[in-house]
This record gives C-alpha cells, sequence and structure tokens, in this order.
C-alpha cells in the first residue's frame, strides 16, 4: 500500500462522484495546505483537559458513566489561545470534517515545525477507510515551555494511503464534531470484556 | 464584584460578555464611590436595591458561556443582526422557560449610566455603549436543537414591528380611523349597558376601557404577526417549519387572552402559509422535485405543506374571534392594515432577505452531503466549491429531518441521529460564515509585492 502523493491527492479530492471522493471541508487555503505527500489540517476551537482531582484512575472495567466528572472543554476562540504546558496531554478537535472513500485510509502525525518545538501528535493516528467526522487530535507537550496554541493553525498532517478491500468505518468515533474523550469502558470493541475484565463495582 | 471576577474566566462565543464583564466591573467601582457620597440613607437604600437587582447579570452571564450556549447560534444570529444594524454586539444564554426573546442590553447599559454616573465620569463608558447590544434567550430545552432556532426569525421581527407601529402612529388616515374605531365601542358599550342604570360618566369609563383592550389587542397582534411575517421574510421556509413544530401540541385556536394577547396559532400559520405562496415557495420546491438527490424530501415537504393548508383552511379561530365582539373590532381593524404591515416588513429586511433563487438551486448539492454524513456547508464544483447561504444549511436539515429517514438504512432517523442532524446544521452554520470570512480577510489583504 504506496503513499499518495499531491497529484493523487487532487484526483481524490476531485472524484467526480461526491461518494468516492475524499472530503474534507473546510479546506480553506488547499494550495497552502495540500503538500507533497499529505494535507495539513488545523485545530478547532475546542479542547478537552483532565481534571486529575476528580479522576483516581481510567479503568475500563468500571462503568463509570460521569466522564464529564473528570474532563473539561474549554472552548477557544479565533485568535485567542490555549497554553499547553510541557508533560500535558489535551485531546483537541481539528477544525476540517473528513469524509474518506473507502479505498484510502489515513494516519495523523504531527507538522515538523510543530513537532520540533516539543508538540506531538501522539499514539492513535490511524484513521480507517469511510470515517465520517473531525479528528480528535490527542496533543502532548515533549518540550520545555509551554505552547500556545492557537485555533485555526496547522499543527498537524494527515497522510494517506491506499486501502484495498477495506470497508467503511462506522464504529465509536464515527460522525463527531468536536474534540471527544474516549470512554474506554464503552468501548465497542470490547464486546467480550466478560471475558477478559474483572468485574468491578464503582468506588 | 467577586462574582464577576469569576465569571471573566468563563470561554464565551463572542467577545461580547466580557465586554459586559468589563463594564460591570467599571460600573460598580464608580458606584462604589458615588455609594461613598451618598448623602441620605434614602439614596443608600436605593443604591443598595440597584445593586441586587444588577445580580441578573450574573444570571445572564453565567449561561452565556460555551457549554450553555451553542457558538453556531450566536454566530449566525451576530452575522444576520449585524447585516440589520452593523456593528452590533450580542450575548446569548438559555432560559428554563420555553420563550425565545431578543432584548435591547445596550438600553438597559445607557439607562445605568445616564442614571448612576456622574456627568463627568459618563464619557468612560461610551466605548461600551455605543454600539448596539443584544441578549438572546432561548429556551435551554431545545439549546441544541438548531433547527428549531429558526424561530429567531420572529425575534428579529419584533423591532421591525415596533418601528411600524410607531409610524403609523403618526399617519393621519390611521388617526381617522381611531375615530370610526371609537364610535363603533361607544355602540358596543350603548347595547352592553343597555336596559341597565348606568350614567353617562360609567358609560364613558366602560367605552374607555373596552377602547384600551381593543387598542392592546390589535397593536399585540400587529406585533406578533409582522414578527411572523419576518421570520418567513429571514428564513423561509425553516421558519414556518420551526413555528408549526412549536404550536402543534397546543391549542391552535386558543383565543387571544388578557395577559398576553397572543393571536390564536392557526391564524398565525395561515398567514405564514399564505406569504410562502405569494413569495412562490411551494413552486421552488417544485422546481427542484425532479433532482435526483432531493425528490424525496420534496415529496415528504409538499404533503407536509398539504396538510398545513387543511390545518388553515380550518376557520375555528376566526370563528372563536368573531364571536367576541371586542376581539371582533380589534382584530377587523388589524386586518385593515395588515396589507400595510407586510409591505413595511419587506422593505426592511430587504438586507437579510431569504434569496429563494440561490438557495433552492443549493439544496440538492447539500441533502447529498447529509446523506453522507457531511455537514451541508458547500455544493458544486470541488475543485472551486461555492459556500452556501447558511439558510439553505437550515432548510436541508429540517427537509431531513422532515423525511425523518435514515438513507443507508430506511429504517426511521433514532434519536441519536435526529441530535447528530443538529450537530452536522449547527457546524454547517459556523463553517460557512469561518469560510466567508475567510474569503473575505484575504481578499482585503494586499498581496505580496503590491506597494503599500
Amino acid at each position: 500500500m504506496s503513499v499518495i502523493g499531491h497529484n493523487e491527492l487532487l484526483k481524490l479530492l476531485y472524484r467526480e462522484k461526491v461518494e468516492e471522493r475524499l472530503i474534507i471541508t473546510p479546506l480553506l487555503n488547499p494550495d497552502l495546505q495540500i503538500n507533497e505527500a499529505s494535507i495539513d489540517i488545523r485545530l478547532g476551537n475546542d479542547f478537552i483537559v483532565t481534571r486529575r482531582g476528580n479522576l483516581a484512575q481510567l479503568d475500563p472495567a468500571l462503568q463509570d458513566i460521569r466522564e464529564h466528572r473528570h474532563q473539561t472543554t474549554h472552548f477557544v476562540n479565533f485568535k485567542e489561545c490555549f497554553y499547553l504546558h510541557p508533560q500535558e496531554l489535551v485531546l483537541a478537535g481539528t477544525l476540517e470534517y473528513f469524509r474518506l472513500p473507502v479505498d484510502v485510509a489515513a494516519s495523523v502525525t504531527s507538522r515538523s515545525q510543530w513537532g520540533r518545538a516539543g508538540l506531538v501528535i501522539a499514539t492513535a493516528t490511524a484513521v480507517h477507510p469511510g470515517f465520517c467526522g473531525t479528528i480528535t487530535l490527542e496533543l502532548l507537550n515533549l518540550g520545555e515551555v509551554p505552547l500556545a496554541l492557537y485555533p485555526g493553525t496547522s499543527v498537524a498532517q494527515i497522510v494517506f494511503s491506499q486501502c484495498i478491500g477495506g470497508e467503511a468505518y462506522d464504529g465509536d468515533m464515527a460522525h463527531k464534531i468536536g474534540a471527544h474523550f474516549a470512554n474506554l469502558s464503552k468501548d465497542s470493541k470490547m464486546a467480550d470484556r466478560k471475558f477478559w475484565l474483572p468485574e468491578k463495582i464503582k468506588s | 464584584m467577586q462574582r464577576i471576577d469569576e465569571l471573566s474566566v468563563s470561554d464565551y462565543p463572542t467577545t461580547t460578555p466580557n465586554q459586559i464583564i468589563c463594564f460591570l466591573q467599571d460600573f460598580l467601582a464608580r458606584l462604589d464611590e458615588v455609594i461613598g457620597k451618598a448623602g441620605s440613607e434614602d439614596k443608600l437604600k436605593m443604591l443598595n436595591s440597584l445593586i441586587r437587582e444588577l445580580g441578573i447579570f450574573l444570571e445572564w452571564l453565567d449561561n452565556a458561556h460555551t457549554e450553555q450556549t451553542p457558538r453556531g447560534l450566536v454566530q449566525l444570529l451576530k452575522d444576520l443582526i449585524d447585516q440589520m444594524t452593523p456593528d452590533s454586539r450580542v450575548i446569548a444564554r438559555p432560559l428554563a422557560q420555553y420563550n425565545y426573546t431578543i432584548f435591547d442590553l445596550g438600553q438597559l447599559l445607557k439607562k445605568l449610566v445616564d442614571d448612576f454616573i456622574p456627568h463627568s465620569q459618563q464619557a468612560g463608558f461610551q466605548e461600551y455603549i455605543t454600539s448596539p447590544i443584544k441578549l438572546i434567550s432561548f429556551p435551554r430545552i431545545e439549546r441544541d436543537n438548531m433547527l428549531a432556532h429558526a424561530i429567531f426569525g420572529h425575534e428579529l421581527g419584533h423591532p421591525i414591528a415596533d418601528e411600524y407601529l410607531k409610524k403609523e402612529g403618526n399617519d393621519t388616515a390611521h388617526k381617522a380611523t381611531h375615530a370610526v374605531i371609537q364610535k363603533q365601542v361607544a355602540e358596543l358599550v350603548s347595547q352592553t349597558l343597555s336596559g341597565s342604570n348606568a350614567d353617562d360618566a360609567q358609560k364613558l369609563a366602560l367605552t374607555t376601557q373596552v377602547f384600551n383592550i381593543i387598542l392592546q389587542v390589535r397593536k399585540r397582534a400587529l406585533e406578533e404577526l409582522i414578527s411572523d411575517v419576518v421570520g418567513i421574510l429571514i428564513f423561509g421556509p425553516s421558519a414556518f417549519f420551526a413555528c408549526h413544530a412549536m404550536f402543534w401540541n397546543g391549542n391552535l385556536d386558543a383565543k387571544p387572552r388578557n395577559d398576553t394577547w397572543y393571536p390564536p396559532p392557526r391564524m398565525r400559520l395561515r398567514l405564514m402559509l399564505h406569504l410562502m405562496d405569494e413569495l412562490d415557495i411551494p413552486m421552488k420546491f417544485s422546481q427542484i422535485a425532479g433532482e435526483q438527490d432531493i425528490s424525496l424530501y420534496v415529496a415528504i415537504v409538499n404533503e407536509f405543506l398539504e396538510e398545513s393548508r387543511k390545518l388553515v383552511d380550518i376557520k375555528n379561530d376566526q370563528t372563536a374571534i368573531n364571536s367576541d365582539p371586542q376581539l371582533k373590532i380589534a382584530y377587523d381593524w388589524m386586518n385593515l392594515s395588515l396589507e400595510n404591515a407586510i409591505e413595511y416588513a419587506k422593505s426592511s429586511v430587504s438586507a437579510v432577505i431569504f434569496q429563494s433563487e440561490m438557495i433552492f438551486s443549493q439544496l440538492p448539492g447539500l441533502m447529498r452531503r447529509l446523506e453522507l454524513g457531511v455537514p451541508p456547508n458547500e455544493v458544486g464544483d470541488p475543485q472551486n466549491p461555492q459556500t452556501v447561504d447558511y439558510r439553505a444549511s437550515l432548510l436541508v436539515a429540517w427537509m431531513f429531518k422532515l423525511r425523518g429517514v435514515n438513507p443507508d438504512t430506511g429504517e426511521v432517523l433514532s434519536n441519536d441521529e435526529v441530535n447528530r442532524l443538529y450537530k452536522k446544521a449547527l457546524t454547517a452554520i459556523e463553517y460557512v460564515i469561518l469560510q466567508n470570512k475567510y474569503t473575505s480577510d484575504l481578499l482585503q489583504e494586499p498581496k505580496a509585492g503590491d506597494s503599500a
């Protein structure tokens, strides 16, 4: 499976049938955003931070439905900033909404300018074929100084690759808008949880 | 003061709440000086009472932050209000009561400054009160229902209704009608009191009382009906769908009552439907009915409009009004003015008029996007996509909801899917406003190499 380069990206974005098209909206400045083999994506306005004091642990075996107790959403207007402190992990939604065709998968990674400043788009970077929604970026500051993050800034890029025999993704992360916290105890991929996880009573 | 400072750290959809917080901080600081110089106990009591009343600002601001108030709603209303009254500021908050309102907060701030700040210090408050400030309220239960917020077209109509009534008050023909109505009222009172021992003074008192009621009933009917007209003129069919949804579980023929004097909902729906006919809206739906992407949805809308026609063909509301002599005089009089009032409304909203030709041409492409699960914010050639009018985004979401079917499965939309639809409509509106602003700002920016 090969990475899709600039010219093929354009073909994907301009496919005649809308259902077969790679949709990224709003793609505010294609000339600036479409790179040699990736597309720059922008920060949205919503950031999720963890309220550690309210949280004993994240344990998929605990059916804690009160996720609002340990997370706070910060809305940041354009031209205002969110400070990401060293060693802090926050979730941020992309400004753009995506719809991938079934023959394309993607992965999200930092842009090198931001990476060198210490910003890492962490861990879960795979985007499945057929995915529809905004992408939640896991932002981690590995640097020594706080980073000022402005909505609309291109901090990440999305790299597309051909996917053979893919099916449209319709999992827990589909059709979301804005940043979303992972509810580990509601992971639909853990339908066999009873086999793997101990029975626990919520503390 | 401490409570106000606490509110300043919240996230708000616009800068207006923070500007109001700054106003309050400055106002209370000046008021502190006024209290220090208060010469009497009465004045202190009055200032104490004022400070308590200012507590309402805490409630407004506490509910205006982004966890309580959808940003897209604020952006949409600010965009519309700006086109009608440039440089406006907007603050929005949910209400426990089921009520939509737009309140002129700027006037209140100005009055506070005029009444309580020494003249020599008022200049420092000018930056807060020079632009119009609107406080928008909506029912908390409908917070995320972007489709219902088309009701705000009606609220935007209230200032226009007020202007019309003020203008009408100076009209000589209108003054002449007053005399005719007074005569009708006098006859009505004579009939009512025939056989009684009422003397002339009592008759005069009752005549005045009835005439004032008739004035009030007519005024309230015109206020609401003009506002309904403005709703249609701004939001097109979405305003009708939203009003219909609000009215359907109530009494459509409820007679005007002396608390609010609201006209009967059936009458309001009839007028809106009549206006849509006059604006050729049903014809516009028919013109896109042949488009593959949207034909099923147009068929449902046509059915809905047909059912609505049957609903308004029933005249129980008019029968109820005609059976009450006071209401009959008020409504007959109101009906004489309605045509002029509608024309006035049309001329007042030209800057934000629902451009049906353009909006309807955008619907098929937007519906295809919605069916694919994508926010309905742009259409056309993907190499050069066209940002749509956000009222097209709203209307296409209404059509999707009215059909109520998941296009992939053919099953009835679940609550989750309906909520998702609301969110996509909201996101589309945010995107449209952002895309327009981005494009216009970049176009204004001088290109590299241009001489300064």
